[in-house]
């Protein structure tokens, strides 16, 4: 038999026990009804990306044909960014690096970067952002037209001190009441490309 | 009764704390509906099910109990708006687990669902969820306009591509005035239409008061 405090602590233990089961339970229905629908609207996220920096023709499953790369002094992240690879039949056509990250005003800015086979770039997107809204968000492909102006850019036809905003010398616009900003999104660009070069030739095996 | 919900008693000009996360994110009219709607379910659902189990629920435990349904009811509708909503979902981020722990709902639980009947929370929690999706809806219009001069934009992420870009636009859709954007101007936004529906209580009153 049980004791009285026994009796006790199991008058309270016990609907704690049964709704975490029920809890539990539902949970795991749901999780399971659901994860992989999510799973599929995440890749549909990151295929739509990838398409919006990668206008190029590929015949390749290119969600599927990728590396994970570290470079803490070119990528600069720590942690590892992904290199989706473009081809046509059996030749490379290009690749796209994300997440690439860039300083900005306000944290991270996280970039997705096509580069053609070349070296040129097909695409930059910003992915996420914390900048200020009205000001530094003008990177942001849906408040202006601005990252645009990186397309068919690369290390040839662009002066290495040409890698920066009109303000301090060089070739891009810069935003009204935001330089921080662009600043960090170019040299995120111009390192992205520099590392393509280094790289080149392992980043398609 | 939804009158009284909108205008006099409305639980979220009581309960602004409850609000913040809320606002936060109701950056235009849709979003603003969204979170809305997504917090009126939340409050429903647990409102009810505490209230259900409360002959279950030792006193001495009711808290470890609450929480443990309003976790699990916002993480399955999280699950849920994941799945059908993803644009939505991704944009909110942490402020959908966050209604978890609203202020506004945990306190409604703990003082009203556990000592009342289903039906009676049933209906308090569907008037007061309306209450919190006019007043969020209203703040996300309201930002919208004076941010973006559009309305309904982005509309297709809640009601399917059959409403792309069907938004409204004021001002030639320029630029506005981003600073209601921003999350002081949420706060801003909401202390003048707490502002204004309190005006309009006023003058109620004082009509009534003649009469």
């Amino acid at each position: 038999m049980m004791s009285r405090q026994q009796r006790k602590l199991f008058h309270v233990l016990a609907p704690i026990l049964i709704i975490s089961a029920i809890c539990a339970l539902l949970l795991g229905i749901t999780n399971q009804f659901t994860s992989e629908r999510i799973e599929d609207n995440r890749q549909q996220a990151t295929l739509r990306l990838i398409n919006d920096v990668m206008p190029l023709t590929y015949t390749n499953d290119l969600l599927n044909d990728r590396i994970d790369v570290t470079d803490a002094r070119y990528l600069c992240t720590e942690s590892a960014v992904s290199v989706f690879r473009a081809r046509q039949e059996q030749n490379p056509v290009g690749l796209v690096l994300m997440p690439v990250v860039a300083k900005g005003y306000n944290g991270r800015i996280e970039l997705a970067i096509g580069i053609s086979y070349q070296g040129e770039i097909t695409g930059v997107r910003v992915n996420a952002h914390r900048e200020t809204e009205g000001l530094g968000d003008g990177i942001h492909q849906e408040k202006s037209d601005w990252i645009l102006g990186f397309t068919d850019r690369s290390l040839a036809n662009t002066a290495i001190d040409t890698w920066a905003v009109q303000s301090d010398g060089g070739d891009f616009d810069q935003l009204s009441g935001a330089t921080i900003s662009p600043r960090g999104v170019i040299n995120a660009v111009k390192n992205a490309l520099d590392y393509y070069e280094i790289n080149k030739q392992s980043l398609y095996q | 009764m939804i009158r009284a919900r909108l205008l006099q008693n409305n639980p979220v000009l009581l309960h602004i704390a409850g609000l913040c996360p809320l606002i936060a994110v109701s950056v235009t009219l849709i979003k603003g509906l969204a979170i809305g709607l997504l917090t009126m379910l939340a409050l429903i659902l647990t409102m009810c099910t505490v209230s259900a189990f409360r002959h279950f629920t030792p006193l001495r435990v009711r808290l470890p109990i609450i929480l443990l349904i309003s976790t699990t009811t916002v993480t399955i509708i999280y699950l849920l708006f994941q799945a059908f909503f993803y644009e939505l979902s991704v944009d909110f981020g942490i402020y959908i687990p966050l209604i978890a722990v609203n202020s506004l709902l945990l306190a409604r639980l703990e003082e009203f669902a556990l000592r009342q009947n289903v039906t009676t929370v049933l209906l308090d929690s569907i008037t007061c969820g309306i209450g919190i999706v006019f007043i969020i809806t209203l703040t996300g219009a309201f930002r919208e306009l004076l941010a973006y001069g559009s309305l309904f934009s982005q509309a297709d992420l809640l009601f399917g591509p059959a409403v792309q870009d069907r938004a409204l636009e004021f001002l030639g859709g320029g630029k506005g005035l981003s600073l209601v954007a921003m999350a002081p101007g949420a706060f801003i936004s909401l202390g003048l239409l707490i502002a204004a529906l309190n005006v309009r209580r006023d003058s109620g009153l004082e009509n009534r008061a003649r009469d």
